[in-house]
């Protein structure tokens, strides 16, 4: 019996149209436009101009704040411009476009081989956080924040999630059947800076090689446990995983490391451990293209910012091809164009034939959200206040413990949108939050 | 601006990176994740309800013939022309097409016998879906099942022809002997002399073209035993002795004879004679040789379509195996009164007897599978979360036996899990799941 959580869905899994497809390095465009925007947290601010020349890996944009990472300029070339460019999340946010030269060239110091077993963990959080490492399963928060001690929250277990649970998408997969080494040593470098004493690596038994890879590379480690988890979507979630490997429960509103756990993507491994060894910022990340609507699947390594244009002219797309997705199909991004870029949180291009506008019923109480909801709420009755936008209702309820992650959806027979609705319905709520807290701070004397 | 993506060639060939003239801009379509969905929808689930419908629709066929065919015919097309007119008439759009007209329709044939007027299945069919369902909002708003708030409408209305009192009216051809082999077994009630009849007439195998169903049969007999039995306690011959029991030393010897064969000598060997009377067999339960509504008499046919709807994923157990178990665990526990008399000490005595019930009994007659795998499982009258379709299936089975035994009505099958229907809400509220991550 292998483990795994209470509820979540099982969609079709696709990967057959590109995991077995090596990862092969996409040479950037001649334009390149690298956001501001990387991650949750504030943006970085710009610290190049229109005319500059800059280096591979050279910093363009520094961190504001502590929850916060520097961007670095993915090829070498001069600067074109900062300007506002579509983004995935659907606005258009400050870009700095780079003008590629085709050169190839680092900057100085970078990509070169050194030792870092000297480094002490505040140092290596710090070499981590320089190379603009955030979460590269979608999320993107800043890694070195994730690896920060809190006080009396102490962490005794450091879970590599190569669970890569979204359908189509394979690049986590290939990383682990080529890049097995660097997962394996980055664990190690994980555990130590956070002084945990157990490792995992975490992977779905539809990976049954890259499980047996990662076994044999891993079995010269005392405290690192390689375990293969029930193919189930959203195993890759970090509540699930957390639930599934450890039994533990990550209270409402809280992160793993409330229950002493640390989940780093498989990505974000390789990008560490290309950091600490290899001097390298991040600058490229592996992004499977994929879908039916596409006519060679395949998983590239892919400079930050590359166009996602040019990723599918080289694709070929499909006569039929009606939905460009950013992510996987559970939880990516439909985009209304395809004149953005590769973000750090790119996992993956999904194009599809099927874009079928649903046209949805009531809802028939049949329980199959309640039943499929990873987080056990009732998202039927969610999707029902929220489409008859009863804000008094929303506030009271569970919502805000949503995760947005589509089971719930996918599983309705009367094709209700409720992702659509919850999200709709927390911007109510943080709307009435807003105004709340402005309506308090007026009837309050300002304190002189 | 960027020049618009290009329109891939139908061929399938890559398109060269140069630069082509100007091509239809290829739309994407924006919309909220997920993208993929689920197989199943709305339609699809029921006509899975349909298909699973027709093993028990071949079964009425075949027992009751052209009047059930008339009847399932009369009650699906007026329930689908109901709520065409009505989504009309109030200018929403028309919703038949996705199949849950017909289904209300078929199982208000289900629930209605086969010999009723064509009326009948017309005006329950249009009550079922202008009332009990549209005028609540359609599809997914109703709080009582369309079909069995029809029947208990048409109950109020028709009271004798829907309850078996068509013994009162001339007897009409309605079943056939189910198998040849066992046509020896059917005498017809005309055929034994009036002498000769006795109460258990009623309660077994004799002619089931005009018969009440086994289990109307039942509960009638057993009132009738205990209310004769009754009477006699209270006739002026009958002395009451210091212990409770009547002495019946002075009746007719005729009447003691008739109390000795129909009484046991304790309460609980009189139920035993009241379950040695019924002679419907096994097999005539399972197969549906019975008298009963149209759908509701083959219990192999239901069992198929609950296969069915188990195995597509449309129902879960919950409801169908606690309602069951329920039905069969407090039919047999639950007590019945039963009079007793003692030959030797010329005594008669009343008690109440537990434990006594026939589990298999009570959930192959009546409408209990039908009620448990296809009224009580319909998704927008009963509970959302697993615990609470748990008591949901409870309380229709507590509810189901204490009317068969202690009300009215033979069957209780209807009005329990309309009660229970009411209380939906309620169960809801109560049996939210604990939050991932929360305490409660």
């Amino acid at each position: 019996m292998l483990k795994t959580f209470r509820g979540g869905v099982h969609p079709p899994e696709r990967k057959e149209l590109s995991k077995d497809k090596p990862l092969e390095r996409f040479p950037a465009p001649a334009e390149v436009f690298v956001y501001l925007s990387q991650h949750i947290g504030a943006p970085a601010k710009a610290v190049v101009k229109p005319g500059d020349a800059v280096r591979k890996g050279q910093v363009v944009g520094e961190p504001q704040g502590f929850v916060s990472v520097p961007v670095h300029a993915p090829v070498s070339g001069k600067v074109k411009a900062v300007e506002p460019r579509p983004h995935p999340l659907g606005q258009r946010l400050p870009a700095v476009v780079i003008e590629n030269d085709r050169r190839d060239e680092w900057l100085d110091g970078l990509n070169r081989e050194r030792a870092f077993d000297a480094l002490s963990p505040e140092q290596t959080r710090d070499e981590i956080r320089k190379a603009g490492i955030v979460g590269l399963g979608g999320a993107a928060f800043p890694a070195h924040v994730k690896l920060s001690p809190i006080e009396g929250k102490p962490i005794d277990h450091v879970v590599i999630n190569c669970a890569e649970c979204e359908p189509y998408l394979t690049c986590d997969y290939r990383q682990m059947l080529e890049q097995t080494d660097d997962i394996v040593a980055a664990l190690k470098i994980l555990m130590k800076v956070v002084g945990a004493a157990n490792g995992w690596i975490a992977v779905e038994s539809n990976k049954r090689d890259a499980f047996e890879k990662l076994r044999t590379v891993a079995s010269g480690q005392p405290n690192i446990r390689v375990e293969l988890l029930r193919v189930k979507y959203p195993q890759g979630a970090e509540h699930q995983i957390t639930t599934a490997l450890l039994g533990r429960e990550i209270p409402s509103g809280g992160l793993p490391i409330d229950v002493g756990v640390i989940c780093h993507n498989t990505g974000t491994a390789v990008a560490v451990f290309d950091a600490l060894r290899r001097n390298k910022p991040l600058v490229e990340r592996a992004v499977t293209v994929t879908g039916d609507a596409v006519e060679r699947p395949a998983n590239y390594l892919v400079p930050i910012g590359t166009p996602v244009r040019a990723l599918l002219e080289d694709a070929g797309l499909r006569p039929g091809a009606r939905k460009l997705i950013v992510g996987g199909p559970m939880m990516g991004l439909a985009q209304y164009t395809p004149d953005v870029a590769v973000t750090k949180g790119t996992c993956g291009l999904l194009v599809m034939t099927d874009a079928e506008a649903f046209e949805w019923r009531a809802c028939i109480r049949c329980g199959r959200c309640v039943d499929a909801c990873p987080w056990h709420l009732v998202p039927s009755y969610l999707s029902i206040i929220c489409e008859a936008k009863n804000v008094a209702l929303i506030a009271d309820s569970d919502i805000m413990d949503c995760k947005e992650c589509g089971c719930c959806t996918y599983t309705c027979p009367s094709r209700r949108p409720i992702v659509h609705f919850i999200k709709y319905g927390k911007a109510e709520l943080a709307r009435l939050r807003a105004e709340e807290k402005a309506k308090k701070a007026q009837t309050q004397p300002q304190k002189t | 601006m960027s020049e618009p993506l290009k329109k891939p060639q139908a061929s399938g060939t890559a398109p060269a990176r140069t630069a082509k003239p100007a091509e239809p801009e290829v739309q994407f379509l924006a919309a909220a994740s997920p993208h993929i969905r689920d197989r199943d929808d709305i339609p699809r689930i029921m006509w899975t309800v349909v298909i699973a419908l027709v093993p028990a629709l071949l079964a009425a066929c075949y027992f009751f013939q052209w009047p059930a065919i008339r009847t399932v015919l009369i009650a699906l097309v007026t329930a689908v022309l109901t709520e065409a007119v009505i989504r009309k008439v109030t200018r929403r759009k028309v919703t038949v097409n996705d199949g849950s007209a017909v289904v209300t329709g078929l199982l208000v044939a289900f629930v209605t016998p086969s010999n009723a007027p064509w009326f009948i299945p017309l005006i329950e069919s249009a009550f079922a879906i202008a009332v009990v369902k549209q005028a609540f909002g359609g599809l997914g708003q109703n709080v009582w099942n369309p079909a069995l708030a029809a029947r208990a409408f048409a109950v109020a209305c028709f009271a004798s022809v829907m309850t078996g009192g068509w013994l009162d009216t001339p007897p009409q051809p309605t079943a056939v002997p189910p198998v040849k082999a066992r046509t020896a077994n059917w005498v017809k009630i005309e055929d034994i002399p009036l002498a000769q009849r006795t109460p258990e007439h009623g309660y077994s195998r004799v002619d089931e073209t005009t018969g009440a169903s086994p289990l109307s049969a039942r509960k009638d007999y057993l009132r009738k035993l205990n209310t004769d039995s009754a009477d006699r306690a209270a006739r002026k011959e009958a002395a009451t002795t210091p212990a409770g029991a009547y002495d019946l030393s002075r009746l007719s010897q005729a009447e003691k004879d008739e109390l000795k064969r129909t009484l046991g000598t304790t309460p609980r060997d009189t139920i035993d004679k009241v379950r040695a009377a019924n002679r419907t067999p096994l097999f005539d339960l399972l197969i549906g040789a019975r008298v009963g509504c149209v759908g509701e008499t083959s219990a192999l046919a239901l069992l198929i379509g609950g296969v069915i709807l188990l195995a597509t994923g449309v129902i879960r157990w919950h409801i169908t195996l606690s309602f069951i178990a329920t039905v069969a665990f407090l039919g047999w526990l639950l007590p019945l009164p039963a009079w007793a008399y003692d030959p030797d000490k010329q005594l008669l005595t009343r008690g109440i007897v537990w434990c006594a019930g026939q589990p298999l009994f009570e959930i192959l007659t009546g409408g209990v599978l039908l009620g448990a795998i296809f009224m009580a499982t319909d998704p927008v009258t009963s509970p959302i979360t697993r615990t609470g379709r748990l008591i949901f299936g409870f309380g229709c089975g507590l509810l189901t036996v204490i009317i068969r035994k202690y009300g009215g009505y033979p069957e209780g099958v209807c009005y329990s899990i309309l009660l229970i229907n009411s209380t939906v809400p309620l169960i809801d509220a109560n049996t939210r799941p604990r939050v991932y991550g929360k305490k409660k």
